[in-house]
């Protein structure tokens, strides 16, 4: 890792904590949208909110219809913002065939809805900069984004 | 027209027709319109986090009040038309508005005749 990493890691500060409930499709998304709403009264600029936007949104999905409920946590560096999506869910059974596009274990309700199109877990890692995944079966799951400006 | 009637003086220019929400995440590109015929919370807030301009219900669908108080505090205008979703691209497209592809390759090389 480059020096200017590591001291943009340092000058990491916690945000806030958003609580995320699982199986509530009437509010899934609102999370995504708080965060947005506070980046934007922050000053950061259209093409960064929307990555970061599209980043809490995918993940946040992933918790309602996975994970059973969870929460994200957002940081800011200066130049950098860094959310942690995380949830003690199931878990993700194989990691590398999530990543893969089209790729899914929605439920028929889930695809009614207009989800389930297995692009979540790809269009977080279209839109951020630095991605990195815990998981496994019965461990939960830790989506950990990093957005530069 | 259903909500956000004060945002309507933008110039709309393109637009996208989806029915599935991670598609229009994974195409999208801010500043277009979203034609779907899906009506659930959901849309309003994928629409918001893209960036889109609007969005189009087809087949006649109609948002709900909770829809549309939501689309009104995102400042999203919400339209609805009985065309189906291929008449309702088709009529836009004849309008002159462009799909993503096109957005896309005028993003990478620049107007045409350049």
């Amino acid at each position: 890792m480059a020096p200017r990493d590591d001291n943009r890691q340092d000058r990491l500060q916690f945000v806030q904590a958003f609580p995320i409930k699982g199986d509530d499709f009437a509010a899934a998304g609102s999370v995504s949208l708080a965060i947005k709403k506070l980046l934007k009264e922050v000053g950061f600029p259209p093409e960064t909110l929307r990555r970061v936007a599209i980043t809490a949104f995918e993940a946040e999905m992933n918790v309602v219809m996975y994970g059973g409920g969870g929460e994200a946590l957002l940081y800011m560096a200066p130049g950098m913002v860094r959310l942690v999506v995380r949830d003690q869910g199931p878990g993700i059974e194989n990691l590398e065939l999530a990543m893969q596009e089209g790729w899914s274990t929605a439920t028929d309700t889930m695809r009614e809805m207009g989800f389930g199109a297995g692009m979540g877990l790809p269009n977080i890692k279209k839109n951020s900069d630095r991605l990195d995944i815990q998981t496994g079966p019965g461990r939960g799951t830790i989506v950990q984004a990093e957005i530069d400006i | 027209m259903l909500a956000g009637s004060r945002a309507l003086d933008r110039e709309v220019t393109h637009a996208q027709g989806s029915d599935l929400m991670s598609d229009v995440l994974a195409f999208s590109q801010p500043g277009a319109l979203l034609v779907t015929g899906l009506v659930n919370p959901q849309v309003i807030r994928t629409a918001d986090v893209a960036g889109m301009l609007g969005v189009v219900f087809v087949r006649g669908k109609r948002p709900d009040q909770a829809m549309i108080q939501m689309a009104e505090e995102a400042g999203l205008p919400l339209l609805s038309t009985r065309l189906g979703m291929f008449d309702a691209c088709g009529a836009l497209y004849q309008g002159g508005l462009r799909g993503m592809t096109h957005l896309t390759r005028l993003r990478e090389n620049g107007p045409p005749g350049r």
